[in-house]
């Protein structure tokens, strides 16, 4: 059987532009405004495949489109032995023709990657603005199957991030701020709990001035 | 109960506070590829186990400041997970420590030999990569070998060597098992056994300043001959090793 030539949808332009037009129309009605967060790789270990360091440096608003409507999903937060650790989960959904558009300017970068982050704003009001830090873990670019021959939409898996002295430069300071309220990243300090209670008690109790292979003198 | 008052002497807590002391100068340095520093991580430490609540405030004013993270990495943990008598370093249970009273001259503090217990402490670190654990795990084992002695000084415990033995290193990666949306997770866990002591509570004991002797002179039957009672006369605190304390006890000898 040979493929029916009057009924191509696959290949008509018009249907495949008003397609895409409505979708983006929809994400910017019932969307909400994000930061999208490029990553850049510094010194990438080849045995591990791991970067020695993780630097944003800048970051563009786009909008997407959140599918859970009731809340977050994942694990929630939980109290784990390194304190607590809150496992918020979302899916997001965005154009691929917002997205290219926004980064034409960037060069070598058409799709988002893994990795990168998304800051999502929850609560703008004038006294408070929650940013909630979350990093793409998947994404998902056959969600939408081709409709009418072209591939509309990026679905994102996005967990709340686990910032491990990720460098900030992006150049907006709301954002960039995490360096100096999370501050475990680019100066020897340390989070303000933790470390500093331990330091401050067992100075009364143990004996660093003897030659144990733990001073500094040793 | 054990026939004494209520005493704490804080050891344990001293004993968690100098283990998790060891390892509060840990750093992680990031370098480019031209190997100029370009970033340096102090890896936070901190006692497992907390009270829910105190947690969930102090992680809300932490995230008061605007913004919300999961958690920050590296980070490391520990816990007391066993607590057992160490029978090998058990001392003499009559033998007492005598030491000066700071608040009177006339009595002194007495305490009975600590009990040898061995505490196991598990150290946790997590990470997000491979290199950050590698960099951690190697500016602490090279350290024990696989022991190693710290020096205590307290007012509530003695003056003390410590050895603590690493006992065994594991690694969790969950790469490879889990789909791909899936969080990286890698665990070390370092388990080691602190040499630890715990110690009575002390005791204030009077001085002995007149000592009286009551010598009998028995036959072979136990049959009483002669009983000659003699009370010391001289300062016991302040004898001395003289001429004169000699021909001193020469004199009961003679009696």
């Amino acid at each position: 059987m040979a493929h029916n030539p009057y009924m191509d949808i696959m290949n008509v332009q018009g249907e495949k532009d008003l397609e895409e037009n409505l979708f983006i129309e929809a994400i910017e009605a019932f969307g909400v405004e994000v930061w999208y967060l490029p990553r850049t790789l510094i010194n990438v270990e080849e045995l591990y495949y791991e970067p020695q360091q993780v630097i944003f440096e800048s970051a563009k608003k786009i909008d997407v489109y959140i599918k859970e409507q009731m809340g977050f999903a994942g694990g929630g937060d939980i109290l784990t032995k390194f304190g607590i650790q809150i496992r918020d989960e979302c899916t997001l959904q965005m154009s691929v023709k917002v997205f290219r558009e926004i980064f034409a300017d960037v060069p070598d970068y058409h799709n988002p990657h893994e990795g990168d982050l998304i800051v999502l704003v929850l609560d703008n009001e004038l006294v408070s603005t929650k940013r909630m830090y979350f990093q793409i873990k998947f994404i998902q670019d056959e969600a939408m199957f081709y409709p009418l021959g072209r591939m509309i939409m990026y679905e994102f898996s996005v967990e709340l991030f686990d910032l491990a002295g990720e460098l900030f430069r992006t150049g907006n300071p709301k954002i960039d701020s995490i360096n100096v309220n999370y501050p475990v990243s680019n100066v020897a300090t340390t989070a303000p709990d933790d470390t500093a209670t331990i330091e401050t008690r067992e100075g009364g109790v143990i004996d660093w001035s003897e030659d144990n292979p733990f001073s500094e003198d040793f | 109960m054990l026939g004494y008052n209520y005493y704490y002497n804080n050891s344990l807590k001293d004993y968690i506070l100098i283990f998790g002391s060891l390892f509060d100068e840990i750093f992680v340095k990031k370098h480019d590829e031209l190997g100029n520093q370009i970033n340096e991580l102090k890896i936070p430490i901190s006692y497992g186990p907390v009270e829910n609540f105190s947690s969930m405030v102090e992680r809300r004013d932490m995230d008061s400041a605007g913004q919300s993270v999961s958690i920050t990495l590296p980070r490391l943990s520990y816990e007391i997970t066993h607590i057992a008598h160490d029978s090998s370093r058990k001392l003499n249970k009559r033998y007492e420590v005598v030491k000066v009273n700071p608040s009177s001259n006339n009595s002194v503090q007495t305490e009975f030999t600590p009990v040898p217990y061995n505490i196991t402490f598990e150290l946790s670190i997590l990470t997000n990569t491979l290199t950050d654990g590698l960099v951690i795990v190697e500016q602490i084992v090279p350290f024990f070998t696989p022991e190693a002695t710290i020096d205590l000084k307290s007012d509530n415990i003695s003056d003390l060597n410590i050895p603590i033995t690493l006992e065994s290193i594991s690694f969790n990666d969950n790469t490879g098992d889990s789909a791909v949306e899936e969080r990286r997770v890698l665990i070390w866990t370092l388990e080691f056994t602190f040499k630890s002591f715990f110690f009575s509570p002390i005791r204030t004991k009077k001085i002995i300043k007149k000592p009286i002797i009551n010598i009998k002179i028995t036959t072979n039957d136990y049959e009483t001959i002669q009983e000659i009672p003699y009370t010391a006369t001289k300062n016991w605190s302040q004898l001395t090793i003289t001429d004169e304390n000699i021909q001193w006890l020469e004199e009961i000898t003679i009696n």
